[in-house]
């Protein structure tokens, strides 16, 4: 059984002008210890896609169909009390620019303690405090600097409290929305060892969100491209962003120039072609493939009729009429 | 924990056009119950006020003839009573509501010149500038309004047009603080920096870049001004020391109180100046702190 | 889109020269013990006509700072920024901003760049209004439709009609860039101007940079924290570290053969290595910048430098402070490689 299945799932926001379909019937399966890296720019829903899970939406937000089962337990439809008890216990979220969500009032250690004992109130404090500071020691932060005020921090140290934080209730499966944007080259390098490291010693499974694919590369197994709400293409990620040919290489034209606009120091050194225009408006309805108009390899087809997903090799889907027309 | 996404690519990295613009304010003031409320009930008021004195002039001339039409209840002839001196209450309503309003507008205008034009300029030069002109706005943020329209009615004798004075100089630092606040966050603005990069003289750049700008906030503070100008001229007149002639609501509650309205039991003296009073303050107000609402530029962040 | 040959020869005409930069502000603490912060410590280069020159850094180094100095928004402490025979640095008032024709500057932020409350139009017509270039109205109207179409703003006339917030985060950078071009800048400023556009889109922006610089000449100086990106779209790079130039070269060259450890740091955070396989080896720098308020004592570099550790922390790494020195004789056509550093490495990345 899958750690997180999530089946056919749409999410639609209620806005003043209409309804707008943010993710429209996405399927996705995390398996025990994997890493799955959700890739887009902005408007492709994978930020409504996380949040999600732990049913965070906002409020004018709702789940128009599918499923999310998370360890064998359906969470579409579970009242507050119930979801609240799975959140940061089962699956936990690290927000965008949660570093600078902690309180400036109060000591970074007394934070996570907070936290601790809030979820699980039959702690003692001595036990929970021994957990914070084993937590401090799990994301690379120094005891010494326990006893710190958010201000004294740097952006790396404070993403690396807010993964703390995440981490107290030992969740299975956690979901890092943005966790190195805002923070410099270096700290960068340094959160996605540190994920890599806690998927690796701790067994922790991990969904991170990003546009930045280099990130990706480093940490995640397997990577799901979104455009406007849907997912064009998904696989293990050394096929998808490898050098590799045939069904082992993106094939989705969007996935093509994400990799193209990210210069690889190894490779030539020479500026690649861009995308035109920008995402379709998604309060209006869409017909055929939503990329089309951007794709620089469009098919009349592609006007007309929404491409269908097609497994080019074990693992690696692409939803691209170009994809029917390699024999495979 | 809800309100966090950005829908509708309204993120700074937003690819996509937004096609939405932003209805237009005055629309949703009305949309907002308060503003709403205000809106009516000050169209009302201006109404009346406006086109009252028009229907129903006030004759200062004619006195009451003899003793039993002095401080008469409401009849037939006098719809609101008669003051200590046989005048119709609803005619000297009517037409003092207007000097109520004149004097709140002058006291404002006098407000929101100095008070945005001085915040515009230290908002804007910042440094020293910045500091000499804050301690001028602490000088006329502490003085008191009493005394000193005191001092000058003794010199200048009393008339709408001291009063006018005196309010708008005590009440311009208010003003002045808020649009330096904004001012100074709308210099940082990349905005700013591209047009002085460009060569724009400092004049330029504040008229026409964050004048602009700052406008909305300086209407919404205005309006509030104007609430609070009122208020403070009808106090100013109940205690004497408006001007005597020119009745506004604030002389009729001081002429009611001086010929004993209450003890003789004379309501409509004191109940129709007072709620007049109320009722316009608390319409500007009303509209005023909606406009803020809407207006305010910390609100733009949840979409 | 190559590198013109003009900027390979070492007496080129420069659009800037910049010596001795030093930025300080004033820090926390009472007028006694108040530290200063030296945002910028004595930071020294040039840019030939129609070159482009990358400076990268993390932020917080002081590449904006510079940037904001040169383009006098801020007012440096000392040094000289050498631009069209003038010293920008002590220019005021009308002087100044008759001078400011020469450099242009384009920010991070599309949206905030421009006055929501203007028309496209207005907005880049507003340059030729400062600077009183054209003498009528229709001569105006032609310089700014050329200008958008220049911009690739297509086409024109409607685009002209628009206001900010119904563009695109690319196309309002475009509006951007054509307000700063229309006044024939001999040097442009672009101060991370990709970073907050969608991936996507921003190869067009920077293409349409480089495709400006091949049509017109204009030189850039382009501060941004992407090592990869700086590779790919300038002919040199000058790494800042702290408030200083740590590093400088051929972008080629020093990508290929990176010779301050940090840069070295810099590129091993950037590539592209898949460690899916297993925990990360421990190439990544440690700890995090210090602040610019108490710069460490020799080179600034060295409390994290891994060369220091390796090489048994040698004394004159936190005694000595070491400046700019060739470290490869240039190549013919190009400029020198350089780096600050005591133990400067030879070998290929």
């Amino acid at each position: 059984m899958s750690l997180l299945e999530i089946n056919d799932l749409s999410i639609d926001y209620k806005l003043s002008k209409g309804v707008l379909r943010a993710v429209d019937h996405v399927s996705l399966c995390v398996e025990l210890g994997d890493s799955v890296g959700i890739v887009g720019e902005s408007g492709c829903g994978k930020t409504t896609l996380g949040l999600a899970v732990p049913m965070l939406l906002p409020e004018n937000a709702t789940v128009s169909g599918g499923s999310i089962v998370l360890d064998g337990q359906q969470i579409v439809g579970l009242d507050e009390a119930e979801i609240s008890r799975l959140r940061w216990t089962s699956v936990a979220f690290v927000f965008q620019g949660a570093m600078n969500a902690l309180n400036p009032v109060q000591r970074v250690d007394r934070q996570i303690l907070e936290a601790i004992r809030t979820h699980e109130p039959e702690t003692s404090k001595q036990d929970a405090y021994a957990r914070v500071l084993e937590l401090f020691n799990l994301v690379g932060i120094s005891p010494s600097r326990a006893k710190s005020y958010p201000h004294e921090f740097s952006g790396g140290m404070r993403q690396r409290a807010m993964i703390a934080m995440s981490l107290a209730c030992r969740p299975s499966l956690l979901i890092a929305d943005e966790p190195t944007t805002a923070l410099d080259v270096i700290s960068q390098a340094q959160i996605l060892t540190l994920l890599s490291e806690l998927r690796h010693r701790e067994g922790l499974s991990l969904i991170m969100i990003s546009h930045d694919l280099a990130a990706i590369k480093r940490v995640c197994d397997r990577i799901v491209v979104m455009y406007a709400g849907v997912v064009v293409e998904s696989g293990p990620t050394e096929h998808v962003l490898g050098r590799g040919g045939g069904p082992n290489a993106a094939l989705h034209p969007y996935t093509k120039a994400l990799i193209r606009a990210h210069p690889d120091l190894r490779g030539e050194r020479v500026l690649e072609e861009g995308l035109q225009g920008h995402p379709p408006d998604l309060s209006e309805p869409i017909s055929g493939c939503r990329f089309a108009d951007r794709c620089p390899e469009v098919m009349d087809i592609c006007r007309t009729q929404t491409p269908p997903a097609v497994t080019l090799s074990p693992g690696h889907i692409a939803a691209c009429h170009l994809a029917r027309k390699d024999p495979q | 924990m809800s309100n966090i996404v950005n829908v509708g690519g309204a993120s700074a990295s937003d690819e996509r056009p937004t096609v939405t613009r932003r209805p237009g304010v005055w629309r949703e003031v009305w949309r907002d119950d308060m503003g709403r409320t205000g809106l009516i009930t000050l169209g009302a008021v201006l109404f009346i006020i406006l086109v009252g004195p028009i229907i129903f002039p006030f004759q200062s001339q004619s006195f009451g003839t003899s003793s039993a039409s002095i401080l008469q209840a409401p009849t037939a002839s006098h719809w609101m009573g008669t003051t200590e001196l046989g005048q119709d209450v609803l005619r000297q309503f009517l037409v003092g509501g207007r000097i109520s309003l004149y004097v709140g507008v002058m006291a404002t205008l006098i407000a929101i010149v100095l008070g945005a034009g001085l915040g515009l300029v230290s908002g804007y030069y910042a440094g020293w500038r910045d500091t000499v002109l804050m301690r001028v706005t602490d000088f006329f943020l502490v003085l008191p309004t009493l005394p000193l329209i005191i001092v000058l009615a003794a010199l200048f004798g009393q008339s709408i047009l001291i009063t006018s004075l005196v309010i708008g100089l005590t009440s311009w630092p208010q003003t002045a603080r808020i649009i330096r606040s904004q001012v100074l966050s709308l210099r940082e603005r990349p905005l700013v920096l591209r047009v002085r990069s460009l060569g724009a003289s400092d004049l330029r750049i504040m008229g026409k870049h964050i004048l602009p700008n700052v406008a909305p906030l300086i209407f919404a503070n205005l309006v509030l001004v104007l609430s609070g100008s009122i208020l403070a001229q009808a106090a100013l007149a109940f205690l004497g020391l408006g001007d005597p002639v020119q009745v506004s609501w604030g002389t009729m509650l001081h002429n009611a109180f001086n010929s004993g309205a209450m003890s003789e039991g004379a309501w409509w003296y004191v109940l129709t100046p007072g709620v007049g009073i109320v009722v316009m303050v608390l319409a500007f107000s009303l509209v005023g702190h909606s406009l803020d609402r809407v207006l305010n530029p910390l609100r733009r962040g949840g979409r | 889109m190559s590198t013109p040959d003009v900027i390979n020869d070492p007496r080129a005409e420069l659009v800037l020269d910049v010596q001795d930069l030093v930025v300080d502000f004033a820090g926390r603490g009472s007028r006694r013990h108040r530290s200063t912060v030296k945002a910028v410590d004595g930071v020294s280069f040039d840019i030939a006509r129609g070159e482009i020159l990358a400076l990268v850094g993390e932020s917080g180094c002081g590449k904006s700072t510079i940037a904001m100095s040169v383009m006098r928004l801020i007012t440096p402490t000392s040094g000289r920024i050498m631009s069209g025979g003038q010293d920008f640095a002590s220019l005021r008032g009308r002087a100044l901003r008759k001078a400011r024709r020469r450099i242009q500057m384009i920010f991070q932020d599309p949206f905030g760049s421009l006055d929501a409350r203007q028309t496209v139009f207005d907005t880049v017509a507003e340059s030729l209004i400062i600077h009183k270039i054209g003498d009528t109205t229709e001569q105006r109207r032609t310089m700014v439709l050329e200008a958008l179409n220049l911009a690739h703003l297509r086409p024109p006339e409607r685009l002209a009609a628009n206001f900010p917030h119904e563009l695109s985060g690319g196309q309002r950078q475009r509006v951007a860039i054509a307000s700063a071009m229309i006044v024939g800048p001999d040097l442009v400023i672009a101060d991370e101007p990709v970073s907050m556009l969608d991936v996507s889109a921003r190869s067009g922006i920077l293409r349409l940079m480089m495709d400006l610089r091949d049509r017109l000449g204009v030189s850039y100086l382009f501060i941004t924290h992407d090592l990869a990106t700086a590779w790919v779209v300038a002919d040199r790079i000058a790494v800042v570290y702290l408030g200083r130039i740590v590093e400088t070269g051929p972008s080629a060259e020093l990508v290929a053969r990176p010779a301050h450890p940090y840069t070295r740091a810099l590129l091993d955070a950037t590539s592209d290595e898949t460690t899916t396989s297993g925990p990360d080896t421990g190439r990544v720098l440690a700890g995090e910048a210090p602040s610019a308020s108490s710069v460490p004592s020799g080179c600034r570099f060295h409390p994290r430098c891994p060369k220091y550790a390796e090489l048994g922390q040698p004394a004159v790494c936190h005694t000595d402070d070491p400046t700019l020195q060739i470290v490869r004789r240039a190549a013919p056509g190009q400029r020198e490689h350089q780096a600050a550093c005591h133990f400067p490495s030879d070998e290929e990345q």
